[in-house]
């Protein structure tokens, strides 16, 4: 597989929404690239045939019991919100106009 | 007993003063409070203590037995939290800026059954950020220092918890392990690290970094301890959904009985290029020991050893970059002032994570985006399939397998720090048992060049009691846990 140009960093950052400077950019392209290149061992294992698994073991997650239980208290979760206003949370403008 | 000592005993042996009325857990937790006031300036164990709250816990044990309860084994036994552990009350940040500040409403469910269980809580111990390293030189706040050799690190990324229960600042101490980072620092640090199977201790209220591999276990002094920890942590919880059902318990009462007749493999792949000589010799005594007791020791093989590293280098990180999408300014953590909404979650997430968690969500971002998803991430859960299954025909054959916990003892501080990838491959010992999902026991077994090494004992889902029992015989067989560092130097 092809290693990672710096444009390829550039998007990635923009897709994980870090602002990363022009140095960080310049010292993860061969961080990324070094990491990519070991990772790249598993192309060569046969693999045809083989269930993905999501866990080590198999997990039975039951359903709970569909019932009203107590949660978190409103008051302290918006408490810790950097800026909340009654019952909402105050960001800045999401849409344009 | 001099105050002195006191931070010198185990969890059960503290226990049982406490229940003979030689010590109060007021006594017992001033004198943990002396020994962190006067070794902390030296080892950095703790991110933060909470000396008013553990001697107000203190005391209400105290009152309770003087009531007349019969109080659970760890009741005024003082203990330290890694700071990835939700604590009401308590700010929880896992050594990241992002966080800075943030004050859990809520408990995390292992945190709060030992606080039903009279725990007292000396502080949050310092680790890696988001628990993304091997060294707790990527927290955002400060360094920790080996107390054996406080040049090396202590590991990690539970790195101040380790060093903690080895520096006697706390009888016992939680830690959380992805790909090793309670069982590594155990190794370097001499103490008992337990990574439980995947599901047996809740995950409720641990902050998330790679969730299918991500479990809570003790660091403790003594195996008997890390059974006294699990006895009060593990079991089903509804508050996760990855919680395993059935009955938990029994660890400390099946210590005693010997390994006459258990099959231990030993995986030669981790005995491979890369292991120091006095930590393969240490391992390898630590086995004959075992065998002498009645074990019975084979060679084994693991051929997909070499690719664990590899399959764990994609999906922790993907995982994180998921779990790490949560941290956004909105609703808690640092926030940074932008015209709109997606410039202010750039700004924060740019200033509130340090430069390995960065490295991990790119890497993440990466292997899960359109047109890579299935080369690397799809992939790497294929080959997570096959070690799990490597290690399910291994547990046919042996009840448990034995091998060095660590490649090598602590390493300097700085030694790998600006080396990403040298950094990851001294998890290469631990990261196979969380991508199985299969329990882990790191115990003491000796020194090499006067530093501890870890005998690590992978068992299949749910041997605990099997893990605990042989960990257990050996320390007894082999004169009881390593004696730990007195004196703590400054480099």
């Amino acid at each position: 597989m092809r290693g990672l140009t710096a444009d390829d960093v550039k998007r990635i950052a923009q897709l994980a929404k870090l602002d990363l400077s022009a140095a960080e950019l310049q010292q993860l392209l061969p961080q990324l690239n070094d990491i990519l290149a070991h990772v790249a061992s598993l192309a060569q294992l046969d693999v045809a045939g083989v269930e993905p698994s999501s866990h080590g073991i198999d997990l039975l997650m039951p359903l709970r019991p569909d019932t009203v239980q107590p949660g978190l208290i409103q008051e302290a979760v918006l408490a810790l919100a950097p800026e909340a206003q009654g019952k909402f949370v105050v960001v800045p403008k999401v849409v344009a106009g | 007993m001099t105050a002195r000592a006191l931070h010198q005993l185990t969890a059960g042996q503290a226990a049982a003063m406490l229940k003979g009325w030689e010590l109060s857990a007021e006594e017992l937790t001033s004198a943990l409070l002396a020994r962190i006031a006067a070794v902390e300036p030296v080892v950095g164990a703790y991110l933060r203590t909470t000396a008013e709250l553990a001697l107000s816990q203190a005391r209400k044990v105290d009152e309770s037995r003087r009531a007349g309860a019969d109080l659970p084994v760890l009741a005024g036994i003082p203990c330290a939290l890694k700071d990835n552990l939700s604590t009401s009350g308590v700010p929880t940040t896992c050594c990241s800026r992002i966080l800075a500040g943030y004050v859990p409403p809520y408990d995390a469910t292992a945190w709060s059954r030992l606080k039903s269980a009279g725990a007292v809580l000396c502080g949050k111990t310092n680790m890696d950020e988001f628990a993304m390293g091997s060294s707790c030189e990527n927290s955002a706040f400060k360094r920790t220092r080996n107390p054996w050799d406080t040049r090396l690190v202590p590991g990690g990324s539970s790195g101040g918890s380790a060093a903690a229960v080895a520096a006697g600042e706390a009888l016992y101490a939680l830690g959380s392990d992805t790909g090793g980072s309670v069982r590594q620092p155990a190794a370097f640090c001499g103490v008992v690290g337990l990574k439980p199977t995947y599901g047996l201790v809740s995950r409720y209220g641990l902050v998330a970094f790679g969730s299918s591999l991500d479990q809570i276990g003790p660091l403790t002094r003594d195996v008997t301890d890390c059974a006294h920890v699990m006895d009060a942590i593990a079991g089903h919880d509804s508050l996760d959904a990855t919680s395993l059902p059935g009955q938990a318990g029994g660890y400390a009462s099946g210590l005693a009985g010997g390994v006459k007749g258990l099959r231990i493999g030993v995986p030669r792949e981790y005995f491979a290029e890369g292991v120091q000589p006095g930590v393969e010799a240490a391992v390898k005594r630590a086995i004959g020991v075992l065998v002498e007791q009645g074990a019975v020791a084979e060679e084994c093989s693991l051929p997909h050893t070499g690719y664990a590293l590899d399959v764990y280098y994609v999906i922790a990180p993907a995982e994180a970059s998921a779990n790490l999408a949560r941290f956004d300014g909105v609703r808690y953590g640092l926030r940074l002032a932008a015209g709109d909404h997606e410039g202010m979650y750039r700004a924060t997430r740019q200033t509130g994570f340090g430069p390995e968690v960065k490295r991990r969500i790119m890497i993440g971002t990466y292997v899960l985006s359109a047109g890579y998803y299935d080369a690397y991430y799809l992939r790497a859960q294929k080959v997570r399939t096959l070690v799990a299954r490597e290690f399910a025909e291994a547990f046919a054959r042996f009840d448990v397998l034995a091998c060095p916990t660590t490649p090598t003892t602590a390493f300097p501080v700085g030694d790998k720090a600006g080396d990403p990838l040298a950094m990851y491959l001294s998890d290469v010992c631990t990261v196979p048992v969380n991508l199985a999902g299969v329990p882990a026991l790191s115990v003491p077994c000796g020194l090499a060049g006067g530093l501890p090494v870890g005998l690590q004992l992978i068992g299949p889902a749910l041997s605990e009691r099997t893990l605990l029992r042989a960990a257990y015989t050996y320390e007894q067989a082999s004169g009881g846990p390593l004696s730990l560092p007195e004196e703590v130097k400054a480099p």
